[in-house]
């Protein structure tokens, strides 16, 4: 999936003040690409990651995936990307708490009305909880896993779909040494074998290991460190 | 959207997050139903002691049911609100979950309506059949208050009691839930999902 920005404005009105949190982002993401977004809090890593996820529309800019232009898409569509070809990996360890790990990672598939069977479902579900180590915690909930084991959850959730394009946000963020090993390791199998991963993060080690650097400073890219 | 996999009907009807829901905030929900009914109680007693004698006399004997018919339709209102609230704050990050994996909204919008309505639903029954019972119990007010014979037109008035209460409940099932599941369906999962 190639990813193309041009001139991305993102301004957020607030009361009698408007912020601008992204200042013309002009950015090109080829298919397979590994590429992290750093810079300091509040620099619009986050924002400029959602936008590309269609969960906020710019104020201004185009955005093309394989050269369709989306921007003015409406939202059920964009719905239906996030379905289809999407996955997500957010900062917030957002998962269902009153169903168990395995039926946390089924959700995606409940939305997609050309789902396979539920047996089908649960295969692959089963299938990638292996990939990941998690097979004897699928019957737990949430409230009993730890951080780590969490968002090697969210993960496994956001893979479901196969998807061609995984936006991170911060996916090691507070986890100790070796959970944090364990996720690095997993974003790097999962690129090569050729998905495309945008991800966001302040952890350089991290970063490192992605094959393109952007560092964003007060809304703009100010230099690209690495690729 | 919704199919017959026991996953979908967890998602469907959430009794386990209203059993979550219970768990966490028993404690919160017994006051407030403690709390509505003593303001049930507390309302009646001061209406009636600020009445003279006789207009209390009057009242005990021919309003009385009015002022309970009244007050249980606030309880539930507010009951059904409360509930409401509770369960749909408490899963904002579930609906901005749901939406990033490609929920649209009118779906989440369903979704929402279908968990939320079920419980004043089974509510709303169970406060209309103790209608049906405090009417036949003051029966011989509604004839004396509306001056009207036995038969036809008092079943007539019977019945129009019961069906403008009825009424009276799907509205406020309607205006307690609609208005906001329309809010929480139309929100971004960007600001759900971040703060």
């Amino acid at each position: 999936m190639n990813i193309k920005l041009f001139g991305i404005e993102k301004i957020y009105k607030e009361k009698n003040r408007a912020i601008q949190a992204l200042g013309g982002i002009n950015l090109d993401i080829n298919e397979g690409n590994y590429v992290t977004l750093v810079g300091p809090s509040g620099s619009g890593k986050t924002t400029l990651l959602s936008i590309i996820g269609g969960l906020i529309k710019p104020t201004s800019g185009d955005i093309y995936f394989d050269s369709k232009k989306l921007t003015h898409l409406p939202d059920h569509h964009w719905s239906t990307l996030r379905k289809k070809h999407f996955g997500f990996i957010f900062q917030k360890k957002v998962i269902i708490p009153h169903l168990t790990v395995l039926e946390n990672i089924m959700v995606p598939l409940v939305f997609d009305e050309e789902r396979s069977s539920h047996i089908q479902i649960k295969a692959r579900a089963e299938e990638l909880l292996a990939d990941f180590e998690m097979e004897t915690r699928k019957n737990d909930y949430p409230d009993k896993l730890s951080g780590g084991e969490l968002q090697r959850v969210t993960i496994v959730r956001s893979l479901m779909t196969n998807p061609r394009l995984l936006l991170a946000d911060e996916p090691t963020g507070d986890l100790d040494k070796k959970s944090s090993e364990k996720i690095i390791n997993a974003l790097k199998n999962l690129n090569k074998n050729g998905m495309t991963i945008i991800m966001v993060t302040h952890n350089m080690d991290l970063a490192r290991t992605s094959r393109t650097i952007y560092s964003i400073k007060e809304g703009r890219i100010e230099k690209v460190l690495k690729g | 959207m919704i199919g017959k996999s026991s996953l979908n009907k967890k998602l469907n009807i959430t009794w386990l997050a209203y059993r979550d829901l219970a768990r966490n905030n028993f404690w919160f929900i017994m006051k407030l139903v403690l709390f509505l009914l003593w303001g049930m109680i507390l309302i009646n007693l001061g209406i009636l002691y600020s009445l003279d004698i006789k207009l209390r006399y009057d009242i005990l004997e021919k309003w009385v049911f009015l002022l309970i018919l009244i007050s249980l339709n606030l309880a539930f209102l507010l009951f059904s609100y409360t509930l409401f609230s509770l369960t749909t704050k408490k899963r904002q990050d579930e609906f901005g979950i749901l939406r990033s994996l490609g929920a649209r909204r009118s779906e989440i919008f369903h979704l929402i309506l279908q968990e939320s309505v079920i419980i004043p639903v089974i509510v709303s029954i169970l406060i209309l059949v103790l209608e049906i019972f405090l009417l036949l119990y003051y029966r011989l007010e509604i004839h004396s208050l509306f001056n009207i014979e036995y038969g036809f037109a008092f079943f007539l008035t019977f019945g129009k009691f019961f069906f403008l209460n009825a009424a009276l409940q799907f509205l406020i099932i309607f205006f307690s839930l609609f208005p906001s599941a329309l809010y929480f369906s139309r929100l971004d999962p960007y600001y759900i999902l971040r703060y």
